[in-house]
């Protein structure tokens, strides 16, 4: 009968009740973001971040600065559209207290020496920290790819919404970058 | 419950589908719409502004595709007496398409490569024989054009996101023979739409660049106001946004030489490929609309691009329908001044690239239509477009419809094989499309039986 009756609603165009509009709660907003950057927190897409367990007031940012055109992805800049203004910080709460994702990594990489000036502002443990720059991500135990890409975006100013990111990976090869970004994945 | 109609509207049109491929009949209202599951070729829709779903109607959501090597069992599928062969590939991010007047195949490689490169095919036109770069180290480049129209162009237009840039060019020529001249530099670089394409009227005059907006619905890019708003559209163009947006979601023209820049049209999301069509110099746009309104809201549409005309966004969309997400809250002045598109297609289909058939090889019947190239969906719980649409014309005007001509780029609701990027007509009038997924270039021939 079910079926019949959208079967009905399908071939007449007369919009049944069915066709309501649907009620969306920031749960159900924010379980958007789960389709890319993974159902149990892992990306299957390793160019896509983990975002579960990283730091609130990070997330917050850039939704904010996806809004405002300060970083730049066509479909984040859409997704971060889907919650409003007012419900932005506890979106990015809402994430921040999922768990993250168990590393698959098996070995350590060696730290390269330039792995301090990461530490200056993302903490001795690299696991995220606010500085005077403001609010740093975590890295470790993201991916090599998705770090790799961030890095160079920095460094070719195609990604610009931290003036510390932009001088620091200028100053650094493309070698460097990666080794950078291999070591912290390992993590 | 929702999962259950969805089930049962699907099998109903894969059973009217069946019924309808090849024939002429055409889907109307509501039975146009349709995910991948419903797609066939030969199979004619119809959407118009009535049968627009309310905003979500279903919720919004995020299913992004993944690209998969082609599967064993895959092929894609063509209408009777078409065939559709790779002609070349390992093309890395094969965007758009333009084809020079001795044969070669132009294609923009834009990311992650950033180069154009140059397909020469063998004499049966069926395989690329030599593959050149043409230029490389370019940020994004996307439109290209030839320039003066003719047999005989001098220049190579290339679009990229910040600037369009001009390499010389003589008969022949697969590597560009000297450095590139910068003609415009004023382009907005990011946020958001990168795509710049590029395209000459007919008589050469007008350079058209199409800038898609900023942002998805302009929530935070705004900002204040215009002072005096009369003076900012009559300095730019009915409905142009400003703040970031200013320059955006615009159809701009220029000199050749890239002077006197002036917006041609407003209000277009973005549109991602330009095409002009030579009997009549209209410019035309493969369109892509808003996300977040739900599966079937609003719909991406192609269309000849009207001088001044207003095609409602940030504020509207296909007509009258409000949009109450902008920054600084509607627009009521621009109700009623809304230009309705030509053809309206599936929702999050992603049209990206157009191109009109000259003639010479496929039925006599379809000299003059255009054919577009859908990328593909994200915003959607079952995967549309991933196919190429012919759109009938009539006296040189689209008809409002279109009909599925090459599908079978999916494989399952989560996994593709192909994002069809752009469209050409090579001279022997065989059809020529980019895929950016796996980075091919397709040809479709046609024999009469």
């Amino acid at each position: 009968m079910k079926k019949w009756l959208c079967a009905l609603a399908f071939v007449t165009g007369v919009a049944l009740p069915i066709f309501a509009r649907a009620a969306e709660t920031l749960e159900s907003t924010v379980a958007t973001c789960w389709s890319c950057h993974g159902a149990a927190g892992l990306p299957s897409d390793s160019t896509i971040p983990i975002i579960w367990g990283q730091s609130a007031a990070y997330i917050e940012k850039q939704l904010r600065d996806y809004r405002s055109g300060e970083r730049s992805s066509q479909i984040m800049s859409s997704m971060s559209e889907s919650v409003r203004r007012d419900d932005l910080a506890r979106a990015a709460d809402m994430i921040a207290k999922m768990p993250w994702p168990q590393s698959s990594s098996t070995m350590r990489e060696a730290a390269p020496d330039l792995i301090a000036s990461c530490q200056a502002c993302h903490g001795a443990d690299l696991m995220g920290a606010v500085s005077v720059e403001g609010v740093a991500p975590r890295l470790a135990g993201q991916f090599a790819n998705y770090l790799s890409d961030q890095m160079s975006a920095f460094a070719r100013n195609e990604r610009s919404n931290s003036k510390a990111m932009t001088s620091l990976m200028q100053s650094l090869s493309e070698a460097e970058r990666a080794e950078i970004a291999k070591y912290l994945a390992s993590l | 419950m929702a999962r259950l109609c969805l089930g049962a509207s699907s099998a109903l049109a894969l059973i009217a589908g069946m019924g309808l491929a090849f024939a002429d009949d055409v889907r109307e209202g509501r039975a146009a719409y349709g995910d991948w599951h419903t797609d066939a070729p030969g199979v004619m829709r119809k959407i118009t502004g009535k049968d627009i779903a309310a905003p979500l109607e279903t919720p919004n959501t995020a299913n992004r595709s993944k690209v998969v090597p082609k599967p064993a069992d895959a092929e894609l599928k063509t209408m009777p007496g078409f065939k559709v062969e790779p002609l070349a590939t390992g093309l890395t991010g094969a965007r758009v398409l333009r084809v020079a007047p001795n044969g070669d195949i132009f294609v923009s490689q834009s990311r992650p490569d950033g180069k154009v490169s140059v397909i020469r095919a063998n004499k049966a036109g069926d395989k690329a024989e030599t593959i050149e770069t043409f230029a490389s180290g370019l940020k994004d480049p996307y439109g290209i054009a030839f320039y003066p129209p003719g047999a005989n162009p001098k220049w190579v237009y290339i679009g990229m996101e910040g600037k369009i840039v001009r390499y010389p060019y003589k008969k022949g020529d697969m590597k560009a023979s000297g450095a590139a001249e910068t003609i415009v530099s004023d382009i907005i670089v990011g946020p958001s739409h990168w795509t710049r394409d590029v395209a000459f009227s007919p008589d050469g005059k007008v350079m058209y660049v199409a800038v898609g907006s900023g942002s998805n619905v302009a929530t935070e890019t705004l900002g204040p106001k215009p002072e005096d708003m009369a003076k900012f559209e009559k300095s730019h163009s009915l409905g142009s946004a400003w703040g970031k947006e200013e320059w955006r979601s615009n159809v701009l023209t220029y000199t050749p030489e890239g002077k006197d820049k002036k917006v041609y049209a407003a209000g277009i999301r973005n549109c991602s490929g330009l095409a002009v069509q030579q009997e009549t110099g209209t410019v035309f746009c493969a369109t892509n609309e808003r996300d977040l309104l739900g599966d079937n809201t609003p719909p991406d549409y192609v269309t000849s691009v009207k001088k001044g005309g207003f095609y409602g966004w940030p504020w509207f969309y296909l007509g009258d329908h409000e949009d109450d997400r902008p920054e600084g809250g509607p627009r009521p002045d621009l109700k009623g001044k809304v230009t309705m598109p030509d053809v309206l297609v599936q929702p999050h289909s992603a049209p990206l690239g157009i191109a009109f058939n000259p003639g010479g090889m496929f039925p006599k019947s379809w000299k003059g239509n255009a054919f577009a190239a859908l990328h593909g969906s994200w915003n959607r719980s079952l995967h549309t477009g991933y196919k190429i649409v012919r759109l009938p014309t009539k006296g040189n005007k689209l008809t409002g419809e279109y009909q599925d001509f090459v599908v079978g780029f999916t494989a399952g609701d989560e996994n593709v094989w192909g994002r069809p990027v752009d469209v050409t007509f090579a001279r022997d009038g065989a059809m020529l499309f980019s895929d950016d997924g796996n980075g091919v270039v397709y040809r479709v021939t046609y024999k009469a039986k």
